[in-house]
């Protein structure tokens, strides 16, 4: 169809195509940070709850 | 998690069937129209998105609870998104339709405000000198905002009366064969699912971010 | 009951007492106000029926200034002096402390705007006396609805960063009803409409005055708590 008009068609689903998949790679960008904070943090407990290896 | 995400998945597909193949050509707005489903269905979804703010809001000042803020925060994230592509969606919509990007009728004025509330929203969480009290002061914007949407609905549709507009906005809802609403009400539901998907992750990313904090402070003793 | 109004009398003159020693507020909401004013004579210089049709939005836009300007302030003083921590630990209703500066705010407001209406009555070449008692009524419940939130808004946002803008970012959307009321109503006076035409835009100014004077009174103390 030549419609002239569906370029906004196109523009609209697009764009909001584009800001979902901005907003869900912002969230996961999120979501690894997070993992990897907790997995520091985790590793830090556990080493502050083993006692060193040089005290006996 | 992933039984929503199909869910979504093959909901909007679904929907995105209906609104390309299914549902029929306007009349008279051609295939321009179907920007409808996405416009229409994205108001329904961040009308719903504000209402869970302020029952977030409404919730964390009564109770405290941390769930109840994290719910507000996330409902007015993705609230935000869903607006945004309401106005985007919108005078796309209408220059090809009427001519012009945007008019002050009354529909487009509240989505305005409705828009402006969720960034005041967002703007007073990122800004916060102490987050500590960030979740009650955002409670109470919440509150605020919400008792003044009625009031904003009442007052921009008094004046738009007063000033009748040379372009009048025959909603798509006067009206339409049931194929298209049909394909409305799927597409509806559709983001529906997939604004509860979003706020689902949400919260599960606000409860890992309490977690650390705990971890932290533990740490730190 | 008494003993309420007591207490909000006490801080309210606290308010005016501090005002009075460096007039600082006033000062400057009273220059910001007539700077607009002059700034709009000069941008649009309207002529005749044009100043008929200009006066209400260049009135409330300079209202609108100069109460943003006159809100910060009023918060920023007490941020200065941990003033607010003070208050806090008073054991009074926190919503008493929302009244006082509301009263205090108003008063403030009330007297830039009659200095911003004085200058654009002689700028503009503008008589206010016809429809003056109306007019006062709309501009009273206007500023009202106005500061009640202004209010109870720079409070909020005088616990963030960047305060100064997220005052008007907050109130912006939450005003407009006010704002519309407050331009259709006076328009409608000041035009010389019979009070039937504008009554339902005077009644929305109060509406909204109650409503958010209420509300924020019920939320201050959640403002306030640390």
């Amino acid at each position: 169809m030549a419609d002239p008009n569906n370029k906004f068609l196109f523009i609209a689903y697009s764009l909001v195509w584009i800001v979902f998949m901005l907003y869900a790679w912002v969230l996961a960008r999120r979501q690894s940070k997070l993992k990897r904070d907790l997995e520091e943090l985790k590793s830090k407990t556990m080493l502050k709850d083993t006692p060193p290896p040089h005290e006996s | 998690m992933t039984a929503h995400a199909i869910l979504t998945l093959a909901w909007l597909l679904v929907a995105l069937y209906m609104i390309f193949i299914y549902a029929p050509s306007d009349v008279n707005q051609g295939n321009v129209y179907r920007i409808m489903y996405v416009h229409v269905s994205s108001g329904w979804t961040a009308m719903i998105a504000y209402f869970l703010v302020f029952v977030g809001s409404v919730w964390y000042v009564w109770k405290r609870s941390p769930s109840a803020d994290d719910m507000a925060y996330a409902s007015a994230e993705v609230g935000f998104i869903f607006c945004s592509c309401l106005l985007i969606t919108g005078p796309l919509w209408a220059k090809p339709i009427w001519g012009i990007w945007w008019t002050w009728d009354a529909r487009l004025t509240l989505t305005f405000v409705l828009w402006l509330l969720f960034v005041a929203y967002l703007l007073v969480r990122s800004f916060f000198i102490n987050p500590g009290r960030a979740a009650l002061l955002s409670a109470v914007v919440g509150i605020i905002g919400f008792v003044d949407v009625p009031i904003d609905y009442m007052a921009i549709r008094w004046w738009r009366t007063q000033h009748p507009q040379p372009v009048i906005m025959g909603g798509p809802n006067s009206g339409l064969p049931p194929s298209m609403e049909a394909t409305l009400f799927i597409s509806a539901g559709a983001f529906l699912c997939l604004f509860f998907y979003l706020l689902r992750q949400g919260l599960r990313l606000a409860e890992a971010r309490r977690e650390i904090g705990q971890l932290r402070r533990q740490l730190s003793e | 009951m008494m003993r309420s109004l007591e207490i909000i009398w006490v801080l309210f003159l606290k308010d005016l007492r501090l005002e009075w020693r460096r007039r600082e507020t006033i000062a400057s909401i009273c220059v910001f106000g007539i700077l607009v004013v002059f700034l709009l004579d000069f941008a649009f210089a309207p002529a005749g029926e044009e100043s008929l049709r200009l006066m209400p939005g260049v009135l409330w836009i300079a209202f609108a200034f100069a109460g943003i300007l006159g809100f910060n302030h009023s918060f920023a003083a007490e941020r200065e002096n941990a003033c607010l921590e003070g208050l806090r630990l008073a054991p009074i209703d926190p919503g008493l402390i929302y009244l006082a500066k509301l009263l205090a705010n108003f008063l403030f407001l009330a007297v830039a705007e009659a200095a911003i209406v004085f200058a654009a009555s002689l700028w503009y070449n503008f008589s206010f006396l016809p429809a003056f008692k109306w007019f006062v009524v709309i501009v009273a419940f206007g500023t009202l609805g106005y500061v009640a939130v202004g209010v109870m808004f720079g409070a909020v946002a005088s616990n963030t960063r960047m305060r100064e803008v997220m005052l008007p970012v907050l109130q912006f959307p939450v005003i407009v009803p006010i704002f519309i009321g407050a331009i259709e109503a006076t328009t409608s006076a000041l035009k010389g409409d019979a009070p039937g035409q504008f009554a339902s835009w005077v009644r929305l100014l109060i509406a909204f005055s109650v409503i958010f004077v209420v509300l924020s009174f019920l939320l201050f103390e959640y403002v306030l708590e640390e």
